[in-house]
This record gives structure tokens, sequence and C-alpha cells, in this order.
């Protein structure tokens, strides 16, 4: 097989290694779908937090949080 | 003096057309449309502020809601009520769960009733709402010259113009122009419907301190407790914004693979020859 593979040319032998490897079997296509699902998703709502953290620089919370002033001093009121 | 020329010009108008809206619809569409006056025509627009939330991916600021607590409880919620806002709801937002803590146990809220039938005071917990200054409307009212100050859970949501129309608002206060005669009990600020408002200029500045050292001028003032204001009336706002994101985007993604898929499935459809004989 992986000599077929290799006479054919870039793409078409990505594709075939792609359909071999993970296409062939169900079992194995239906797992590869979940599992890259899981792990995309994670990579997407980590840039869309990064992005959202680089819009909002300094304004949320925890880093607001972070820099308030030392408050052991005062705490009779 | 304008509106009063515009109602008795379009009230008769009005009659005429709900009249004959029982007579038939399409006639209707054809009249003219009557004019109506509301009343914030005799108000000034609010300039609209560019607020650091403004933007469509633009957060509230963390900092400003903080400091507008800070106005809010010294200033106005010795006549505003909050009824809409629990303690519990500041934490994770502008305070410390244990900041919050303290805040509430400042307060004695009454609770009961107890096992002989009784109510109690107790002091506050963080699921208790913010203390309201009356105990009820008419309390308000009487306090106030007859004036019911809104509770300001919601008051975001609910005048035109939103925050813009607040900070305007609080910032508006000045002498009436000539001319224009304020009843007493009444102050001037162009910016309220009808240009009367019973509520008097609130923030002066230094009317705060704040604690992280900003200046508490008038329109920092005005500017922070509007931020707050609009937190309460919207505290899911910057989630919203930040789903807006996520799901705009993943299916800006997801258009291109439709549209593959489209021309895909399609490409049989676009290149068969059917022959008639």
């Amino acid at each position: 097989m992986a000599a077929r593979e290799a006479a054919m040319s870039g793409m078409a032998a990505v594709r075939a290694t792609l359909y071999n490897v993970l296409m062939r079997r169900n079992s194995v296509y239906v797992t590869t779908c979940v599992v890259s699902s899981y792990a995309l998703t994670n990579v997407y709502l980590k840039g869309t937090d990064s992005l959202w953290k680089s819009i909002n620089k300094g304004k949320s919370w925890e880093e607001v949080q972070a820099r308030l002033p030392e408050k052991e001093e005062e705490d009779d009121d | 003096m304008a509106s009063a020329f515009w109602r008795s010009l379009t009230l008769p108008a009005v009659a005429a057309a709900a009249s004959s809206a029982a007579a038939g619809a399409t006639l209707f569409s054809l009249r003219p449309r009557p004019t109506l006056a509301f009343a914030d025509d005799e108000a000034l627009h609010p300039p609209h502020i560019n607020w650091p939330h403004s933007s469509y991916l633009a957060s509230f600021d963390a900092a400003a809601i903080r400091r507008g607590y800070e106005v809010y409880r010294n200033v106005c919620s010795s006549c505003h009520s909050m009824n809409r806002i629990a303690f519990r709801n500041l934490v994770g937002v502008a305070f410390t769960e244990e900041e919050v803590k303290e805040m509430a146990e400042d307060i004695e809220v009454e609770d009961g009733p107890n096992e002989e039938g009784l109510m109690f005071s107790r002091p506050g917990r963080l699921s208790d709402i913010l203390p309201a200054p009356y105990p009820n409307e008419e309390a308000a009212r009487y306090a106030n010259n007859g004036a019911l100050p809104p509770d300001l859970s919601l008051i975001v949501k609910a005048r035109h113009g939103a925050e813009n129309y607040l900070w305007a608002l609080l910032t508006g206060y000045r002498d009436a122009p000539q001319g224009i005669n304020v009843r007493e009990g009444l102050y001037y600020n162009p910016y309220f419907p009808g240009g009367q408002i019973a509520m008097a200029r609130a923030l002066y500045d230094g009317a705060v301190e704040y604690e992280d050292g900003t200046d508490a001028t008038t329109s920092q003032m005005a500017k922070d407790v509007s931020t707050f204001l609009a937190w309460a009336s919207e505290p899911e706002h910057d989630q919203r914004k930040k789903m807006g994101l996520e799901w705009i985007g993943a299916f800006s993604i997801l258009f291109f693979f439709m549209l593959y898929m489209k021309r895909f499935k399609w490409s049989l459809y676009k290149t068969r020859r059917l022959e008639f004989r």
C-alpha cells in the first residue's frame, strides 16, 4: 500500500493516507470525528478567549482585582 | 409651548384616523399618518458617548463598575432602591466575595418569622438585595415632595438613550433659560422630558472619595455610576458579546464548508446534459 501511495503525487497521497488511516473502518472514523471535534472546539474557544482578552485588556475583573490597593489596614469600617 | 400647538393640531387627526380604521384598512393606509407628539420631543437628546463598553466586542470596565457602586451607595442610594440586585451579584464582577460579605454584614435585614412568630433583625447576607431607602412607594413619595425616585435596577433599559441619557442627565443641571419658569420644588434639566425634574443635582466634584485615587469630578462620577447601572440592567452583557464573537466566528468558518458542499453536491446537476428526442 505504501508503495502505491509513494507513486501518487502530493495531495493525492495525503488524501489516500487519510482515507486508509482514519476513514476505512467506521469505528475509527466516528472516534476521529468525536475526538477531533472536542480538540478543535477547545482550540477555537482558547483562540476567541485570547482575542477577547486582548481586545478588552485591563478591563476585566481579574485584572482590576490584581491592581487593587492593599486593603489590610482599614478593616474597621 | 410648541407641544401644545402640535397637540391641538394632531389630536383631531388621531381621532379621525381611529374612526376611519373601522371603515376600511386600505383607505386608512392611504391617509396621511397622524403626527404624534411624544414627551421625549420636549427634551434635549443626549449626545452619544463613546463608552469603554460601546463597541461590539467591548466588555464593561470592572474598575468603573466598582467606582460606580461607590457612587451609588454614597449618593444615589439615599433615595433610589435597586431591588433586583443582590449583594451576591457583585461578587466576581467588581468586588471579591470577602468585600461583599463585609458590605452585607453592615446592614440590618428584617427576617422571620422565627419559631415564636416574630420578625427579627439580622446582619445582611450575600443573598440579600441591596437595602432600599424607603419601605414603600408612599413613604418614598412623602419624603420627596410627591415625586417617586424610580428603582434603578433596570433604569438603563427603561430610558431612551440608555446610559448616554443618564450621563447627560446627571451632568446636565444648569440655570433655566430666560422665559422658562421652573415650578417650586423642581429643577431645570434640559435632558429630562419636560425640562423640569424633581431630583436636585446630586453629583458635585468630590462628592465621594474613590479608593483607587481617581479624581471624583462630576463627569467622572456620572460616567462611573452610569456604567454601574448599565451593568445592573444587563449583567449578561460581557458574555453576550463574547458568545456573539464565538458563534458568528464559528458560523463564518462553517459558511465556507457549506459553500463547498453545495457546489460539490450540485456539480452533477450543473454539468449534466439533457437530451430530448
